[in-house]
């Protein structure tokens, strides 16, 4: 057997209009047997009643101002691969031009240089085998041992 | 004539069209500041729900799921920024408690005003979680299931707390019945 308080639930769904046929008729039987359930449903209609008589309250022109007026541009998101890139070419570009012209003139001419002296030293006779001569004189004595020892018999 | 319906202003708007916005701002700004007024008590504040609502329409407008709920969908957006002001104040959200009123009405204020003024005064006190799911329901008119999409509940739990709150609200009414009145 459904309580009061089980119709209650169905007064609710009936003033919502979310019963049917059938809940309805179940409702309006109940309903006609029911002082407390009819002084329910009366009090739920009067309080609708009453909630829609309240002055719905406006927004003011600001709000219309503020949504009408320009928002700040969304920059998109970038992949931090690229924004490191970025960064690092703004530093490069920050650099004076006289301060870049001058490295590049100095590496230019070290270059230069360079190239020019290699191109024109004399080749000299291996002077790297002399030093090591005067520095190591018994290897030498040692090479010409061997060789005389190594040499073939007649 | 019959208006341009909001599936479609939602289309023109994502094509860049500012009239089809200016439109649908027109239709909803009022419904939207109401609802919000009533979570916040506050007009600055609701504004401000409302506005980051549009916002986000307005800059993101391929947000929204679908344009057929575009309605749910900006109700939801100030209803998460109307709560995030209401967290902000440091006002109680906690849902799911046995309590329904936010403050204890006092006795002597049925007598001082009139009924009307006092459903109102009842509806302001009652907690947020509450006021919110009555509001959509009886002064914007959303059914069950577009409450549940506003509030991301489900729509059992939306049934309940409207009927919770109806229920406390009417018996806090039924004593200013007269008893003729059915």
């Amino acid at each position: 057997m459904t309580t009061c308080m089980e119709f209650d639930e169905l007064i609710n769904r009936h003033i919502d209009n979310d019963l049917d046929d059938g809940e309805t008729a179940t409702l309006f039987v109940h309903l006609g047997s029911c002082h407390r359930c009819r002084m329910y449903l009366g009090s739920l209609l009067a309080l609708r009643e009453d909630l829609r008589t309240i002055p719905q309250p406006e927004p003011s022109a600001l709000l219309d101002e503020r949504i009408f007026e320009e928002p700040a541009p969304v920059r998109p998101s970038r992949p931090r691969l690229r924004a490191q890139l970025d960064t690092l070419f703004r530093k490069t570009i920050t650099i004076p031009v006289p301060a870049a012209a001058a490295l590049l003139l100095t590496l230019l001419a070290t270059g230069y240089l360079f190239w020019n002296v290699t191109r024109t030293a004399p080749l000299t006779a291996q002077p790297e085998n002399r030093d090591v001569m005067v520095l190591f004189p018994t290897i030498d004595v040692y090479a010409q041992t061997q060789t005389t020892t190594m040499q073939p018999h007649q | 004539m019959e208006p341009e319906s909001d599936a479609s202003l939602v289309v023109r708007i994502r094509a860049g069209d500012r009239r089809a916005f200016a439109n649908l701002y027109e239709r909803y700004k009022r419904p939207l500041f109401a609802f919000c007024y009533r979570l916040l008590h506050d007009r600055a504040e609701a504004e401000d729900a409302v506005h980051e609502a549009f916002l986000k329409l307005r800059c993101a407008p391929s947000e929204p799921l679908q344009p057929d709920r575009i309605r749910s969908w900006l109700f939801a957006v100030a209803r998460n920024e109307a709560y995030m002001h209401h967290r902000r104040d440091g006002r109680a959200i906690a849902a799911g408690e046995d309590t329904i009123w936010e403050k204890q009405t006092p006795l002597s204020l049925l007598e001082e005003k009139e009924r009307s003024e006092l459903v109102h005064e009842m509806f302001r006190q009652l907690r947020v979680e509450y006021r919110e799911v009555l509001s959509l329901r009886e002064y914007d008119g959303l059914s069950y299931a577009q409450i549940a999409a506003v509030t991301g509940d489900s729509e059992s739990s939306v049934k309940s707390r409207i009927f919770k709150a109806r229920r406390a609200l009417a018996a806090r009414l039924l004593p200013l019945m007269k008893e003729g009145k059915e």
